[in-house]
């Protein structure tokens, strides 16, 4: 039996009734690591020239220990006149490697004009990311009034010492404003170059652009299914803030911010560079019944990025918990990790095959802290991913981000410590 | 005791019982939530020391496999430096080599995680020690202070550590920008930078011993084997038809003889992967690639890594062509592909 088996295996393995990537998807997919830049990009392009020969669009994602004006020259190298939109990425996943060293290259190229984003850009985040928002979100309806998904990708780190980052809420908030009535829904992520949140770039325009944003609008025969895979569960009770300014947060129920997260520590928040030595997470319960049953689904979470000593406060990733809201702090669980990363891309799996459509391709943006090396799993979360979708014909490409942009409860929000799990599919 | 306590919440009003009852629970929780925490740092804790001996098997593995293989000076150092920051998530790795062992002038022969445009084109050190590092506590040993500050304003990063081969010259430098996913170098981290220093002493010993090697060869090394060439019609690639398979044992023990790569052809399958062909320069005709241990067919996911296996394993610098599995010109190798193939699922279902 199992002999028989194989063997039709193996006839099938060269039947000339083929299908291939480069026959019938319309985004080809490439993955490359190594430190030499140029030809790195050069070869991944070239790899993704086997299927596409000349794509209206290249995503390209490159690891922070790239040079990114070397990249861009490798891959204009193979595509001189193709745009290119993407970033910096403190790792790069893709269906035939993924890895977080900083060497990786992933790259992803749009066939056909029918399927391919208009890019709206801005690299005005450092004089407020709300305005810079608001202009995105206004070009972005002047070029697709009518699309129904955006990708959105910003460059997360505002400054490096003390460390700053970009934070998402406004630009959101200033997208969906600039945008006005029936905004679309928005998926994205906050790129980085390592997992040290030390610097990040976006590609637009033929450039490397710091403090930037770009808003990619999808035709509206183009939609996304969207997974959010979470991994947090409270572990305090109920803290009320008493003093937060913006996204430093002094006092819970009183008392100095981080003399009350370190009382669950058994080490230093913070280390001597400042940064965190550990995972931290503030939990605020989203539905109005904040006793009634939850799941991690039922918060929205933000990382502690540093510390000031001095002030004893915590600075998150996100300035958008106020004075009288209740929090939790919140542990990684990182068996629930695993096993919602491999629920998820069941799901994700399941409901682009009940699609009616066809999938695309699949953007998986996954939170660097969910990497093992900072979440001490002893698997790989994006691995398990992989292991579900590998398979299957749709591409993927995903990057290791800083914050996650998906809609919660009818509308895009920033996300920490989460995957999110995006399914790009053209409605027939 | 129990009576008087019984007596106590007895006399307490609903309102005062319940606000302790809650006090009570919310202690208890915050306990057993810092339990938690704690719990889990030291399972994270253990994770992270289980992942780091799997990075540095893997390490000395990989770097095991590139000595023994590399076909170039470069090569090796590019493989060595990208392993090293691949495993160790390392930020900067420099291999370096006096030009005269012993002369304390050393060159950048290979730059992961910088730009060599960045770097100096000499590095002179004062003193050169065989093993030092630096983290911001420390710098060991007390003798290599001077060294460790100048290497640290090179590569912009305070905590580096260096390894020093005496005999060849060669060394091995790398720095980390620590983090919540890296550490600061210390003495444990003495492993990581020593097995590279020593796999990429191997194999500058290997390549120079090929060298010699080629020197002393005074006629060209082509073995007459004469094998049946499959004639090609018009388009056809020829196929070695009396050894149609070659093992990547053959092919390093060939190219150490001062053989090599004359042509590549890649066939792509139904499933996505690719086999390889090589037409060496030893025989004649195109030859299916097999396993180091003739185990079973050799194959590619990814074309990337295909193509940085010939480039980096062979030195092979020629063009390659991929061929699907419809392309009239690859009949020849479909049917070499397909015999073997059939020949290791029989292997594998037995």
């Amino acid at each position: 039996m199992t002999l028989a088996r194989n063997s039709a295996t193996t006839r099938g393995i060269w039947s000339t009734r083929a299908t291939r990537i480069a026959a019938d998807s319309d985004i080809v997919t490439a993955y490359a690591k190594g430190s030499h830049t140029f030809e790195i990009a050069r070869q991944a392009a070239a790899s993704v020239a086997l299927g596409v020969q000349q794509p209206t669009l290249i995503m390209l994602f490159v690891g922070g220990k790239h040079a990114p004006e070397e990249a861009l020259r490798g891959v204009a190298r193979v595509f001189p006149d193709v745009p290119v939109v993407g970033g910096s990425a403190a790792g790069v996943i893709s269906k035939t490697g993924f890895g977080y060293s900083g060497l990786e290259i992933g790259m992803a190229a749009w066939r056909r004009e029918s399927i391919t984003p208009r890019i709206s850009f801005t690299d005005d985040l450092l004089h407020g990311e709300y305005d810079a928002g608001v202009a995105l979100g206004w070009q972005a309806r002047a070029r697709h009034p009518d699309t129904s998904v955006v990708v959105l990708l910003y460059d997360s780190v505002r400054a490096e010492k003390p460390k700053q980052l970009h934070p998402a809420g406004p630009i959101v908030d200033g997208f969906y404003v600039g945008w006005g009535p029936h905004a679309p829904l928005i998926v994205g992520g906050g790129v980085l170059t390592d997992l040290n949140l030390s610097d990040g770039w976006i590609f637009a325009h033929g450039g490397v652009h710091r403090h930037a944003a770009i808003a990619l609008s999808f035709p509206a025969s183009v939609r996304a299914e969207t997974s959010v895979l979470r991994a947090c569960q409270p572990v305090s009770a109920f803290m009320a803030i008493t003093r937060i300014e913006g996204a430093e947060l002094f006092e819970l129920d009183g008392q100095p911010a981080l003399e009350v997260v370190e009382n669950y520590m058994t080490q230093p928040l913070i280390n001597a560079a400042g940064q965190p030595t550990r995972i931290m997470t503030l939990g605020n319960k989203d539905d109005g019944d904040r006793f009634a049953p939850a799941t991690p689904n039922d918060y929205t979470n933000r990382l502690i990025l540093t510390a000031n000593r001095e002030s004893k406060s915590v600075i998150l990733f996100e300035p958008d918990f106020s004075v009288g809201a209740y929090v939790q702090l919140m542990a990684n669980d990182p068996a629930l990790m695993l096993s919602e990363a491999r629920r998820g891309a069941q799901i994700a799996r399941q409901a682009t095959q009940s699609s009616g459509g066809r999938p695309l391709l699949r953007l998986y943006i996954d939170c660097a802290g969910r990497a093992s090396v900072m979440s001490g799993t002893t698997d790989e979360e994006a691995g398990i991913v992989l292991d579900e979708l590998t398979s299957g014909p749709v591409p993927l490409l995903g990057f290791y981000s800083g914050v996650e942009i998906a809609p919660v409860r009818g509308r895009s929000r920033p996300l920490d410590w989460t995957g999110v799990l995006t399914t790009l599919i053209e409605t027939t | 005791m129990k009576t008087e306590t019984a007596d106590v919440d007895t006399r307490a009003s609903p309102t005062t019982l319940l606000q302790k009852e809650v006090a009570y629970y919310r202690q208890l929780s915050s306990r057993l939530g810092k339990d938690l925490v704690r719990a889990q740092h030291l399972l994270d804790s253990a994770n992270l020391e289980i992942r780091g001996h799997e990075s540095r098997r893997l390490l000395e593995r990989e770097l095991s496999l590139v000595a023994a293989t590399a076909i170039s000076l470069p090569a090796l150092c590019n493989r060595i430096a990208d392993s090293v920051i691949e495993h160790t998530l390392c930020s900067r790795v420099l291999v370096l080599a006096e030009d005269e062992p012993g002369s304390q002038v050393f060159r950048v022969l290979e730059a992961a995680g910088a730009s060599t445009s960045e770097l100096p084109q000499e590095i002179t050190l004062a003193r050169v020690p065989t093993f030092a590092f630096a983290n911001s506590a420390r710098r060991h040993p007390s003798t290599a202070t001077e060294t460790l500050k100048r290497l640290g304003e090179i590569l912009g990063l305070p905590s580096v550590m260096w390894s020093y081969d005496t005999e060849t010259g060669f060394a091995i430098l790398m720095a980390t920008a620590p983090g919540p996913a890296v550490a600061e170098f210390d003495a444990d981290d003495e492993d990581a930078a020593n097995v590279a220093l020593e796999r990429l002493v191997d194999g500058v010993w290997r390549l120079r011993s090929r060298q010699r090697h080629e020197t002393a060869l005074s006629a060209p090394t082509a073995s007459t084997q004469t094998a049946s060439i499959a004639a090609p019609s018009a388009g056809m690639l020829a196929i070695d038809l009396g050894t149609p398979t070659i093992t990547e044992a053959d092919i390093v023990s060939e190219l150490q003889r001062g053989g090599h790569i004359a042509e590549v052809a890649v066939l792509e399958r139904r499933d996505e992967e690719f086999v390889i062909f090589v037409s060496p320069s030893w025989s004649k005709g195109f030859r299916l690639l097999r396993k180091f241990r003739n185990t079973g067919t050799r194959t590619f996911k990814d074309v990337m890594r295909l193509l940085r296996f010939v480039r980096d394993t062979w030195g092979y610098r020629g063009s390659l062509t991929v061929y699907t599995p419809d392309a009239l010109a690859a009949n020849g190798l479909i049917s070499v592909a397909q015999s073997f193939e059939h020949d290791r699922t029989e292997e594998q279902a037995a």
